[in-house]
């Protein structure tokens, strides 16, 4: 991004993350992430694609500090990711695959939890957990309980946990691949505006060309297990987008662009 | 609700009226003497006619089955807990838990008689004994499979071991935790009932030695119902308690 495009749009909240020589072998000799480098502009908002099985998860959860390369290093805005994780300022959220929330609390309560076991106030917590929930259009939900909700109301909830402390990194794992199409379009188009309003940095993990054009300023194409870099693209596409996005020209040669990339990397063998 | 529970105490209620009266009518026609098989109203009449007996004995055992069962649940979870905390403690600790289940309780008896004395106190540890592996063992079962995903999250948001245990852990366990309970209401009945033939001092166990000797059948038969309603009355417990701290987790336990 040049220096007149920043000032044109809202200042960056996110951090930077930088990846160096990351690599992850698992017991038994299995390299899930081969010796990786990956640089992130604060603000960004890239998509990782790859087939699944390729590691993506795997590099998210490194990324997260919840996993440690075996060789390398994560950097974010600079210091190391495995020793952020103990950190109170440390603010990076992160989004499964499913929604995994406790069945035994409320939406409400659900959301709270992340503030809750950093020690927030119950009014302020309770106060923050209201807005994310409005943000991602729950608003008239918070009473209920997982059980009670469908599968993307759910996933609104996991989306409405990870925003609740402000993240300025936010990490997600193929969070809509098990939505149905027009409940996921919906939620890309949401999460889509949630970043242009706050401008958090995002990775968004995804085997899905169409979701990886629509969502990202950026996306990275990952090959077959072990995970390295085939490609890494900027999306040009307008920063605004909606559903007429999906039928543009330029989407569709985006797509054609990055499915060429996958098969590269052997991704759709 | 009051549907729910029609529907769910119809089938059993009828079952036992119909072979009640197939008893009775088998004990009957058949001449069976009343010492060796008495007829389920002899039975009946016995609980009335005895209650000076039968009262004060259902008394003491459901004391004792109350506090070792009790002591099971908390002991029980409290170990669990324990032995979650590290692979170490337990590959250490576990086996000799296990020692609770296999152990039978008619060979310890007369230790515990030596150990706590002829009275309520053993009868209460030797239903205890018998009535905590199974919620060691569930809860256990329960705590270690909580979620990998949940657990991630409680990392990266700093929680603390004991936010993680209380908001986490334990809740996440309870479903295995009550499974435990409802095993452990059963074995408390049995363990109590066990001491009592060893210790002697009252309770149902007392009771049934005593009208055997006596060949006073019906009044052991009638000493077996009070015992399997404890120990059904205790289920029925654990089972209301489930629904209501579980009512939120899954869509068909709704309006309960």
């Amino acid at each position: 991004m040049t220096p007149t495009a920043q000032q044109a749009q809202p200042r960056a909240q996110g951090v930077a993350l930088s990846l160096r020589g990351v690599q992850r072998v698992f017991a038994g000799g299995v390299e899930a992430v081969a010796p990786l480098d990956l640089a992130v502009d604060a603000g960004d908002f890239l998509a990782l694609l790859g087939p699944s099985g390729c590691g993506k998860s795997t590099l998210l959860r490194l990324i997260a500090g919840l996993d440690r390369p075996d060789a390398g290093q994560v950097l974010i805005d600079g210091r190391s990711a495995s020793g952020l994780i103990g950190d109170r300022g440390h603010r990076v959220a992160f989004v499964f695959q499913d929604a995994h929330l406790l069945p035994w609390r409320s939406v409400l309560r659900n959301v709270e939890l992340p503030l809750e076991l950093r020690g927030v106030g119950k009014s302020e917590r309770r106060q923050r957990a209201r807005a994310a929930i409005e943000q991602v259009g729950l608003g008239d939900a918070a009473g209920r309980y997982p059980a009670q909700l469908s599968g993307g109301m759910r996933m609104r909830a996991s989306l409405a946990r990870a925003l609740v402390t402000d993240p300025l990194l936010l990490l997600l794992d193929e969070p809509f691949a098990a939505l149905d199409e027009i409940t996921r379009h919906a939620l890309d188009q949401q999460l889509r505006q949630l970043w242009l309003d706050r401008r958090m940095t995002v990775l968004f993990v995804t085997h899905s060309i169409s979701e990886a054009v629509f969502l990202a300023q950026r996306a990275v194409v990952l090959s077959r297990r072990p995970a390295r870099i085939v490609e890494g693209r900027a999306i040009d596409l307008p920063m605004a987008r909606d559903s007429a996005t999906r039928t543009q020209e330029a989407f569709v040669r985006e797509m054609r662009y990055l499915r060429e990339a996958l098969e590269r990397g052997g991704g759709l063998a | 609700m009051k549907g729910a529970t029609l529907k769910a105490v119809w089938p059993p209620a009828t079952v036992l009226v119909a072979s009640a009266v197939a008893v009775e009518a088998l004990v009957r026609v058949g001449g069976v003497p009343a010492w060796l098989l008495p007829t389920p109203w002899a039975v009946t009449q016995a609980v009335w006619t005895q209650w000076d007996q039968l009262g004060p004995a259902l008394g003491r055992t459901v004391l004792a089955t109350l506090m070792g069962f009790f002591a099971s649940g908390l002991v029980g979870v409290a170990v669990a807990v324990a032995l979650s905390s590290s692979r170490w403690v337990q590959r250490a600790f576990y086996p000799y838990a296990i020692f609770f289940q296999t152990v039978p309780i008619v060979a310890i008896a007369p230790l515990l008689v030596i150990w706590f004395g002829y009275g309520l106190r053993t009868v209460a540890v030797a239903s205890f004994i018998v009535a905590v592996f199974p919620v060691v063992a569930n809860t256990l079962n329960g705590l270690l499979s909580v979620d990998p995903a949940l657990r991630d999250l409680f990392r990266l948001y700093q929680a603390s071991r004991w936010d993680a245990l209380w908001k986490l852990h334990l809740p996440a366990a309870l479903p295995q935790v009550f499974t435990g309970l409802r095993i452990a209401g059963g074995l408390a009945v049995i363990g109590a009932i066990v001491a009592e033939f060893f210790v002697a001092s009252g309770g149902l166990g007392v009771v049934m030695q005593a009208a055997m000797r006596q060949n006073r059948t019906e009044v052991v038969f009638a000493a077996i119902a009070l015992a399997s309603a404890v120990g059904l009355s205790l289920l029925w417990a654990v089972n209301a308690a489930a629904h209501l701290a579980l009512r939120h987790w899954s869509a068909s336990e709704q309006g309960g």
